[in-house]
């Protein structure tokens, strides 16, 4: 008897409330634990993202501004070294070659030589495992890069080096670079090889990339005009020591390459943490409100022996804050290794290191208020009014609520169920009882609706991102294109394409690169600027299908008129349809009319320009430098075998291919990036389902609680435990019905918003929206079986209940 | 802890009461319902005084106002007009807060449906208004639970949860926890009406004896036999006290 000086009968009885009660006290946890959950995992993953990219990047101590040139010498980063306000320089060979792993496909591949392995201070290439530094003939792959190409350390490559002879390297090693951008994401393969390996390559042990930190004093924040400065002198001194610099580009301190995108996905989690805490917040007034309504009567005989208000606040808000503990006890942990699982994800798709798990102060400071403040305060006023109910009301209740004037809703429900007499009766009182609790009915309705809202709205972003797509790739009509190392007279390159088996149609194309610059001013020259493709077809070109979203295409009276796309539009904002553009090829500087903007999604900065005239320009006329073609077959295998049989046709004529992209693989490349976001959309929306369900779970639970001693009164006059059973899925099925109607009006507006959101932040470019019925459809299917599933468990509970149970049943 | 965090909560305090007073004095009480269908008088103009130590049983036909009256005793339920002093206390100026706890220290009350808290064993039944009103030594509270279990009969199911209790049992303990505080007044709406006569006869048997101990007893009971036991009886008919008088009423 001693543990009752210990624990007062009051609280014994909030004790049992929480022990005795497992079912209930479940559902609370749960409803909080959905919110506390949500908020930590969205708040760790977001710092731990942080912390993580920050760690790589700081560790990485990524180049303020990269010079890209013609070849120097190591000798001229010497003296740009002893600029002012340099902190670090260092140069780099980059050379894009052809390679070919295990399978007989020739691959692109970024190769990179670094003098100096072990002194690098500059977008630091980090070793993981093998040889360390690459040691002659060797070649380490960036970490992206090994699963991608289907190679382990002792594999040998073959590559094709500049002059077309084949040389075989071997890998020994592996290698994290977190400047490049994974490979299963960007399509690029990376090797990182000794100044050694690239003389065998038949390249000169000279540099082509200038990467330069600034000293951090002279920095400041985010201001780039320093940086700028920088640039600009070390520009002046590698041109002063003969080598050419193609283009700058300046990077934002701090900032990764792709912040963009990063913040895009924070955006998304931080909705995600926001909703499923909103929903969890609707979730737990229910669940509290219920508890208090089945409590009434115990409240009344307290205060009937003399318990005070304030007293019985207290023991209902210690109820809810135990409630509270518990989901944070149970939510914390869960959380966190959620984070970890998305920071990992994240980490995959930005090359970066994901670091441990970690559960901060500031994020269980955070989950506990919303374990236990929010909790209270969802709570403060359906226990305010509960206990604020009299001894005499309180006690009338006898668990089958009195007949309350009706008000228009119940009118309007009559009416509708007056005109349906033909149903059974069982089922009538489902749909009465459906709406007997309106405010729960809201609450539950609105958090389903929610939940199904962003459900349709995500399959809706879904299709409106593959429509885009499907745009997109309608932009390619030929089905392989070859690059060549140089150019090529026309005619010789289409006799030679055309004496291939299984080509139905050829077209010779110019195409250089070139950088954008702001204006024409001489100065702008020597600025940072973006690099563009000009890609110059045949004005009737039939091999792509651009869609023009301003201006027009290219006519063949056009001279120096350039069509760009939206993502040159993107990095060179200035530019207007009518004005003019000024890019620099090679050491000419050209002169163009903007005469249209394109689309352009995951192609690159390109600029259209009539092959005519560019050719001539650039002194090829009559010459071409890439060669796109149909073929005969539409198999996709068939189209890559043709591929490589035209590539070694061609090089038995002596023409240097560069580069060969059959364009069903590239379909493929930018299917996969695609995907990346749907599958993130997707566990969005599997989650809110989720919660959604618990709500409606929540709910019936609470119905047949609440309801038990009808279902005794209903059992003594002869219902089956069938139809009391059907009572209450017909009941959770009218709730799920209704609230995916609701869901899917709102599910247009929200589509429209979102998919225009996420296109501007994944692709820059809204997306062209379409509305996906498969969405609404899953959804119907999902929120019925939901509906029937939540009711299942407390309908079987209603159903086992025997008379004697039921009428005793406090 | 919330009790501090929310000090404006916990104010209760109950105006002193008069001393010497009568056990229950009720000057015109009116009462009116409002109802769908209109205005319904339940009790219409009652003057009632009960002396200390008296045993009154209130009887009448169903519907007629018996427990709107002894509702108005015990606070549970207020009048439209009219003064209701209950041990010197004017209970229709107390706000709902303050006749809860005063109630807890004044009045026990017993209930036709025992209303004992499902999740509590007896003995925490019994405990329960102690706790609340914070009366006795917390070390002293099971002792005085247990000796008034012991009182009622039922001292050996002490650690049983109610639903496990016969409806007699049960009954005793919802008269033990109504002597909980030792209240001066007991006020019982029908106790026996779920009872077999036997147990029936045992807690009116049982209610002598406290007001022997000088306890005030106001029951309500459809039993004639048993009302005959008390030692006034008061009827009530639409309304009104329609005879007050000392031994055998025919009903
Ligand atoms: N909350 C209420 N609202 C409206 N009318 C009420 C309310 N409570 C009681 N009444 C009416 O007041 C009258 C007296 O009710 P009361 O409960 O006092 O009767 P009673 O004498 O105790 O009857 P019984 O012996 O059946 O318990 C009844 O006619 C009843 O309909
Ligand atoms: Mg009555």
């Amino acid at each position: 008897m001693n543990n009752y000086v210990r624990l007062s009968p009051r609280w014994r009885k909030v004790w049992s409330d929480i022990w005795g009660n497992k079912i209930r006290t479940l559902l609370v946890v749960l409803s909080i634990s959905v919110g506390v959950f949500a908020v930590g995992m969205v708040y760790s993953s977001y710092l731990m993202f942080q912390r993580d990219l920050n760690i790589s990047f700081v560790a990485a101590s990524p180049a303020n501004a990269s010079l890209f040139t013609d070849p120097f010498d190591e000798e001229l980063v010497e003296s740009i070294r002893s600029l002012k306000d340099i902190k670090a320089a260092e140069g780099r060979r980059n050379v894009n070659l052809r390679i070919r792993a295990g399978d007989d496909q020739w691959r692109q591949m970024v190769l990179v030589a670094i003098p100096d392995y072990i002194k690098q201070k500059v977008n630091v290439v980090r070793h993981l495992s093998g040889a360390w530094p690459p040691g002659d003939g060797d070649v380490l792959l960036e970490r992206s890069s090994v699963a991608a190409l289907g190679v382990k350390q002792g594999d040998r490559i073959t590559v094709e080096t500049s002059t077309g002879r084949k040389r075989s390297v071997k890998v020994t090693g592996v290698v994290y670079d977190p400047s490049q951008t994974p490979s299963s994401f960007s399509g690029n393969y990376y090797g990182y090889i000794s100044m050694d390996t690239l003389e065998k390559l038949d390249e000169s042990r000279q540099l082509n990339q200038l990467n330069l930190v600034v000293e951090p004093a002279v920095l400041k924040d985010n201001d780039t005009t320093t940086i700028k400065d920088v640039g600009r002198q070390s520009w002046k001194k590698l041109e002063q020591g003969g080598a050419k610099v193609s283009w700058m580009q300046v990077n934002k301190p701090g900032e990764h390459q792709m912040q963009g995108a990063i913040n895009a996905l924070l955006l998304l989690l931080a909705v995600l943490g926001v909703l499923a805490l909103l929903l969890g917040t609707f979730l737990l007034i229910n669940t509290v409100s219920a508890i208090l309504a089945q409590q009434v009567r115990q409240v009344g005989i307290m205060k009937s022996i003399g318990a005070s208000r304030d007293q019985i606040l207290r023991m209902y808000l210690s109820l809810v804050g135990a409630y509270g503990i518990l989901s944070l006890v149970v939510a914390a942990p869960l959380g966190a290794l959620a984070a970890q699982a998305v920071t990992g994800f994240i980490s995959e798709m930005f090359n970066f290191d994901a670091g441990g798990l970690e559960l901060p102060p500031r994020v269980v400071i955070l989950e506990a208020v919303v374990a236990v403040l929010v909790p209270l305060m969802a709570a403060l006023g359906p226990v305010w009014r509960g206990t604020g109910i009299t001894v005499r009301e309180a006690l009338n209740d006898y668990g089958i609520s009195a007949i309350r004037t009706k008000g228009w809703v119940d009118k309007m429900v009559d009416f509708g169920l007056g005109r349906l007499k033909k149903l059974p009766r069982p089922v009538l009182l489902s749909l009465r009882n459906t709406f007997r609790r309106k405010g729960r009915l809201a609450l539950t309705l609105l958090t389903l609706t929610v939940a199904g809202t962003v459900f349709m709205a995500v399959f809706s972003v879904r299709t409106s991102l593959y429509s885009t797509l499907d745009q997109a790739l309608d932009y390619f009509h030929y089905d392989v294109m070859i690059e060549f190392a140089d150019s090529y007279r026309a005619s010789r390159i289409e006799q030679a394409v055309l004496e291939v088996p299984g080509v139905k149609m050829v077209e010779c194309w110019g195409r250089v690169s070139g950088r954008m610059l702001a204006d024409e001013r001489k100065e702008s020259e020597t600025e940072a600027s973006k690099n563009v493709y000009i890609i110059a077809p045949p004005v009737k070109t039939q091999m792509i299908n651009p869609q023009i979203i301003a201006g027009r295409w290219l006519l063949p009276d056009d001279e120096n008129a350039a069509v760009v796309n939206t993502e040159v539009l993107k990095d060179n904002p200035q530019l207007k349809v009518g004005e003019s553009a000024v890019i620099i090829v090679g050491n000419r500087k050209l002169r163009f009319t903007v005469v249209g903007v394109v689309q352009g999604i995951l192609a690159g900065p390109i600029v259209y320009a009539p092959y005519e005239w560019l050719a001539g320009a650039v002194q090829e006329a009559g010459r071409a430098r890439s060669v796109q073609l149909v073929a005969d077959y539409q198999d996709a295998k068939e189209q890559s075998s043709l591929g490589r049989s035209i590539e070694e046709h061609l090089k038995k004529n002596s023409l240097r291919v560069k580069n060969v992209t059959i364009t069903w693989e590239q379909k493929k490349l930018i299917r996969s990036q695609f995907d990346i976001i749907t599958t993130f959309l997707l566990i969005m929306a599997v989650l809110l389902a989720v919660v959604g369900a618990l709500g409606l779970a929540g709910t019936m639970g609470i119905n047949v609680l609440e309801r038990t001693r009808e279902i005794g009164v209903m059992r003594a006059v002869g219902a089956s435990s069938l139809d009391i059973g059907k009572v209450f899925v017909v009941e959770a099925l009218c709730i799920g019905l209704l609230s995916w109607a609701a869901g899917m009006i709102l599910a247009v507006p929200v589509a429209v918003m979102l998919s225009y959101q996420v296109g501007m932040l994944f692709l820059k470019n809204p997306l062209t929206f379409s509305f996906s019925f498969l969405g609404v459809g899953i959804w119907l299917v999902l929120s019925t079986m939901l509906a029937v599933m939540a009711s299942l468990l407390p309908a079987w509970n209603a159903a086992r209940l025997s008379v004697r149970d039921v009428l005793s049943y406090e | 802890m919330i009790g501090k965090l929310l000090p404006w909560l916990a104010a209760a305090d109950v105006p002193r009461s008069k001393s010497n007073a009568v056990a229950v004095e009720l000057t015109d009480v009116r009462k009116v319902y409002l109802t769908g269908a209109g205005e319904f008088v339940a009790l219409k103009g009652i003057d009632l005084l009960v002396d200390n130590g008296e045993f009154l049983a209130v009887v009448g036909k169903s519907g007629n106002g018996k427990s709107t009256l002894i509702n108005m005793v015990t606070g549970i339920d207020r009048p439209t007009s009219g003064e209701v002093w209950v041990a010197g206390t004017a209970v229709h100026t107390l706000t709902e807060n303050q006749i809860a706890v005063w109630r807890g220290r004044t009045v026990g009350v017993v209930f036709q449906f025992f209303q004992l808290l499902p999740t509590l064993t007896v003995i925490e039944n019994v405990m329960l208004p102690m706790d609340f009103c914070n009366v006795y030594d917390r070390a002293e509270r099971p002792d005085r639970a247990m000796d008034l279990l012991n009182l009622v009969g039922v001292g050996d199911q002490a650690n049983k949860v109610p639903a496990s209790l016969s409806g007699g049992q049960q009954q005793r303990v919802a008269i033990a926890r109504s002597l909980a505080n030792d209240p001066p007044l007991l006020v019982a709406d029908e106790p026996t009406g779920n009872l077999d006569p036997r147990t029936a006869e045992a807690v009116i048997e049982l209610f002598r004896e406290l007001t022997q101990g000088g306890k005030t007893i106001l029951m309500v009971t459809h039993d004639e036999d048993l009302a005959c036991c008390a030692s006034r009886i008061v009827t009530v008919s639409e309304g009104r006290i329609a005879r007050d008088g000392y031994g055998t009423v025919e009903l």
